[in-house]
């Protein structure tokens, strides 16, 4: 389907995003895991450039639906280079007591299981780990569970967390903050919710959502406008492919963002993040410029990816 | 479905300017209680016959008053108040509308010529349909720039005639002005805001999600003495920084008039959108 770029718009961000990626693997390359041994193993906490490994993958994991992508030669390297590298980093060592690198190991599990590289006593593991009695019992919103529950369910773990209906209903979907006030944090809940629920568009919510749809339609066409009014591109094509998997097609609003997003990509191909456009993102080295410009930026180009994997998917009836 | 009424707020505040029209005001102040009140009255003639009383303005002096020292709109809004309201108060009011009826084009060119004609011409409460579409780059409420937001407000203001021409579905437009509003609110920039909201209302939009949201929130900042507006830091700020008498007055005037025209242009009076300009003279 194609509701949202033109074609040839699309081809160009794709193009500009994969060649952007292509020369930033430095940075999505996570520490070599089985080299660090002078932390206590629990106390081992995900950084940054574990995080931009797993939102990669998880990237790739859905760029796998969509046959066009996904048969790119630079997607097929990529892919390569994202198993083997996770292969030569040991990224699932000492799983067991790297507790708080579970859930972005569940993430890694689950893009292997797509992309390949699946190592079924990985996932004994974790499920190990889950019976434990702690991964599903953190006091956490239901946000957060959604994203666990989600990747755990892919890999098929046995859990704790509640039904989808159950968290719906417990979520703050059905009341949430004035739109003044809404945080980003609040905003970043109400995306990632639906794209739990919605799994990127697999899903058909429409049940789930019963007669909170046009609430939340409402709802999410002001916080886009009012994104799009801050120049915030990381949470506008969240909203975006959040209207998408609520069933919004051809709207006005969202072509006028797409729009906005085409013209705010940048030569090289990235999509500008908050701190770049307040250009905080300026250092007098400019290895530690290009660096602190990809950890602002890696988010809002990879989530541009995901928007236009969005659009390209097939959706149920 | 917001439960705020701009009646009742206009009654409330209305009390609130009884209670400081008996000092002494600068000019600036007292235009800008004058339009208020000319404000308060449009849209709560009952609960304002004080307000309309002539012997109640007279204490201020207004036989040798400056209109030109306020902002045209203020200004105008004074004077057509006090038109309306004739007494022996009436001359230089008059003056000051003949002159800006000579002075102003025919056809407006910005959004203050368009306030004054559109005020002046009254002729109907009714509003226009056309098929005019207007000319604005979307990308201005897309630039997080405020400049170009208002150059937008200024052109869905002329060309709308503050709201008495019903234009056609304009694309996005009506949205992102929405979203441009709720940006300014959660700034707490209350003028810019509540222009956008009046905007948002010009362009039909009266009564959709965000509209409401926004007059609840107008509603919701109007305080128990009838003004609106939180200001609480600002006011204990200014009053640190200034020894004269009160500092806070200007900006308490001039948010509760803003906020008491957006809460009508927002609302529905008698099943139809009001439009203040059609009710000032």
């Amino acid at each position: 389907m194609s509701f949202l770029f033109d074609p040839r718009q699309r081809q160009h961000m794709a193009d500009g995003i994969f060649s952007w990626v292509d020369d930033h693997l430095e940075y999505f390359d996570p520490p070599q895991e089985d080299e660090i041994l002078d932390d206590t193993p629990e106390d081992v906490t995900s950084d940054k450039r574990r995080k931009a490994f797993g939102e990669l993958g998880a990237c790739l994991r859905l760029i796998n639906r969509c046959p066009d992508l996904r048969d790119r030669e630079d997607v097929q390297a990529l892919c390569q280079w994202w198993i083997e590298t996770g292969d030569a980093r040991q990224i699932f060592f000492d799983l067991r007591r790297r507790i708080q690198l579970f859930p972005l190991r569940v993430v890694a599990q689950a893009v292997r299981a797509t992309l390949g590289g699946y190592d079924q006593a990985v996932t004994d593991e974790m499920q190990n780990v889950m019976e434990r009695g702690v991964i599903d019992r953190y006091e956490i919103s239901a946000w957060h569970k959604m994203d666990m529950k989600y990747y755990v369910d892919l890999i098929g773990l046995c859990h704790g967390y509640d039904t989808d209906e159950n968290l719906f209903k417990h979520s703050f979907l059905q009341a949430m903050p004035t739109l003044q006030d809404a945080t980003n944090y609040d905003l970043y809940g109400l995306t990632h919710l639906i794209f739990g629920f919605a799994d990127f568009g697999n899903k058909d919510i429409t049940k789930l959502v019963g007669p909170h749809m046009t609430y939340l339609l409402d709802y999410t066409a002001g916080a886009l406008a009012m994104c799009l009014a801050r120049c915030d591109w990381d949470l506008a094509v969240e909203l975006m492919m959040t209207r998408i998997y609520l069933g919004v097609r051809n709207h006005t609003l969202d072509r006028e963002a797409a729009r906005a997003i085409c013209e705010c990509q940048k030569p090289s191909g990235f999509i500008p993040g908050r701190k770049f456009l307040a250009g905080t993102t300026q250092a007098d080295d400019p290895m530690m410029q290009r660096e602190k410009e990809f950890f602002d930026v890696y988010h809002p180009t990879l989530v541009t990816m995901f928007l236009i994997t969005a659009e390209l998917s097939e959706y149920p009836a | 479905m917001t439960h705020f009424s701009p009646e009742n707020a206009a009654a409330s505040t209305a009390k609130w300017l009884q209670t400081i029209i008996g000092s002494r005001m600068e000019t600036e102040h007292l235009t800008q209680a004058i339009a208020l009140a000319s404000v308060c009255a449009a849209l709560n003639p009952k609960s304002c016959d004080l307000l309309i009383q002539p012997a109640f303005w007279q204490a201020q002096n207004l036989r040798n008053f400056d209109f030109s020292a306020s902002n045209i709109v203020n200004s105008l809004m004074a004077a057509t108040f006090l038109q309306k309201i004739k007494g022996d108060l009436v001359t230089g009011a008059s003056n000051y509308i003949t002159l800006l009826n000579e002075v102003v084009p025919q056809s407006p060119t910005n959004a203050n010529e368009a306030y004054v004609r559109t005020t002046l011409q009254n002729n109907t409460s009714d509003q226009i349909e056309t098929e005019m579409v207007l000319d604005i780059d979307l990308r201005h409420l897309r630039s997080g720039n405020n400049t170009k937001l208002k150059n937008v407000l200024d052109i869905i203001e002329t060309h709308t005639r503050f709201g008495t021409l019903v234009i056609s579905e304009q694309g996005p437009i009506g949205a992102l002005l929405e979203g441009s509003a709720m940006q300014a609110l959660s700034k707490y920039d209350l003028p810019l805001a509540f222009r956008a909201l009046r905007a948002c209302a010009y362009l039909g939009r009266a009564g959709s999600f965000v509209c409401d949201s926004g007059l609840d929130f107008i509603g919701l900042c109007q305080n128990a003495n009838g003004v609106f507006g939180d200001f609480d830091t600002s006011v204990a700020k200014m009053r640190r920084d200034t020894s004269e008498g009160q500092p806070e007055l200007s900006l308490y005037l001039s948010i509760s008039l803003q906020a008491l025209w957006t809460m009508a242009e927002l609302s529905e009076v008698s099943g139809r959108p009001f439009r203040l300009t059609s009710n000032m003279t």
